[in-house]
């Protein structure tokens, strides 16, 4: 059986600005109630934060960070891609890269070798810049040159204006709307493809049976009934009888519904 | 009057979120003009014109955070700024539809967005309606018989 596709590695450039602040930064993008920070070791490299939940409207998946560091980008690639490394990189559903490079123009070479980390894989690239050169402009820039050289794995993100890991941060969306900063990566993540084997779940609609259709209605039947609170309830029901996989406990629940409901007609 | 020959929603990496063909193309002329025009307008600066000139055709673009709206028009047929404002009102219509529209929501209701696509344009590419409110209520009014056949499903 093969292992989920499911790990996220973090690596931090010797460079980066966000070295200091690695577990703050993490936390920011992952959830901190998501992260046992206590438990999290500032100086130690290759942390490994496992069973972190990843929670969207559409669905929820448990990923597992491998946090790394790294003092030359180029090496680390190198070692990533090396043919040791064939494990790891069957299970990676993307990697972040945090990095200060102040002319990120110039090194399309780097993004080269970076796109081709996961270009062969359904992963994600993100390279966070953390240099206060780099605004979003120059983000923009940079990408119709990596258009142009068709390094489409490759999301360059500025996270410049979140140094200061605080409520001081700069403004959330670009011109065209776009998030920047840590929520593009965020959304990045949201938006990645997970595979099949990462057991991918629907969050749960809070409607279990208790309680769904008894308390909000009145105990005699006689009595006025809110039809749009009944047809919203039976809508949450609708959705909780989807996501009963057994079948005599999706008839059963449908069976104590319809009783309930009977009350009231 | 307008005929569309395509639309296509592409994010900002080059995939594809949505496709819909108006004019009969094979499926390698489909993939030709996916493959060839996607990074020419995904590589093209942002103050450059929104209008260019592909093949045959013309194409109208927009883009909205990190997703592209691209339509393929016929000259001489077809009016560029109305185009565009077909696509503005295409993101309109979703925003509302599902309150603050993001690349996550057309992901997971990628047949919401056909639904109202398919409301406001035929499938000549011509325009068929224009009233955002009467687009969301024929929308809303599927949904309601979609979740009245879920429910009666659930009841018998």
């Amino acid at each position: 059986m093969s292992l989920p596709r499911n790990k996220i590695i973090i690596t931090f450039g010797k460079n980066s600005k966000l070295h200091s602040s690695k577990s703050q930064l993490i936390s920011e993008i992952f959830g901190s109630s998501n992260l046992m920070l206590n438990k999290y070791h500032e100086d130690t490299i290759d942390n490994i934060i496992k069973n972190v939940k990843w929670k969207t409207k559409y669905y929820e998946v448990t990923i597992d960070l491998f946090i790394d560091q790294y003092d030359d980008l180029l090496e680390w690639i190198d070692e990533y891609t090396s043919d040791s490394m064939i494990d790891l990189r069957n299970v990676v559903a993307g990697i972040i890269v945090i990095d200060d490079r102040p002319m990120p123009q110039q090194d399309l070479m780097i993004y080269k070798r970076l796109n081709d980390c996961v270009s062969t894989t359904n992963s994600f690239l993100i390279f966070a810049n953390t240099s206060d050169y780099v605004v979003n402009d120059s983000i923009d820039e940079l990408y119709q040159t990596l258009m142009e050289y068709e390094l489409t794995s490759v999301e360059v993100v500025s996270l410049n204006s979140c140094l200061v890991l605080s409520d001081q941060r700069g403004e959330e969306t670009n011109e065209f709307g776009e998030t920047v900063g840590i929520k593009r990566i965020r959304e990045l993540i949201d938006v990645h493809n997970w595979d099949s084997s990462c057991n991918i779940q629907r969050p749960e609609t809070g409607t279990s049976f208790d309680g769904l259709l008894a308390a909000p209605l009145p105990e005699d039947p006689g009595k006025d009934v809110d039809l749009e609170n009944i047809i919203q309830k039976l809508k949450q029901a609708k959705l909780h009888y989807q996501t009963i996989s057994d079948k005599s406990d999706a008839d059963a629940y449908a069976e104590e519904l319809s009783q309930e409901l009977a009350r009231y007609l | 009057m307008t005929h569309l020959k395509y639309l296509l929603l592409v994010s900002r990496q080059g995939k594809i979120r949505l496709t819909k063909w108006y004019a009969p193309l094979s499926p390698k002329e489909k993939a030709k003009i996916i493959k060839n025009l996607v990074p020419l307008i995904l590589s093209r600066k942002a103050k450059m014109c929104n209008i260019l000139e592909y093949s045959d055709h013309k194409v109208a673009y927009r883009r909205y955070a990190s997703l592209y709206f691209i339509c393929g028009i016929t000259p001489d047929v077809d009016n560029e700024l109305l185009t565009l404002e077909i696509i503005h009102k295409y993101v309109e219509t979703m925003d509302q539809y599902f309150g603050n529209v993001c690349e996550l929501d057309i992901i997971y209701n990628f047949t919401k967005a056909y639904d109202i696509l398919n409301e406001m344009i035929m499938c000549d590419g011509s325009l068929a309606e224009t009233s955002k409110t009467v687009v969301l209520k024929d929308v809303r009014t599927m949904d309601s018989m979609v979740g009245t056949d879920d429910l009666n499903r659930v009841l018998s």
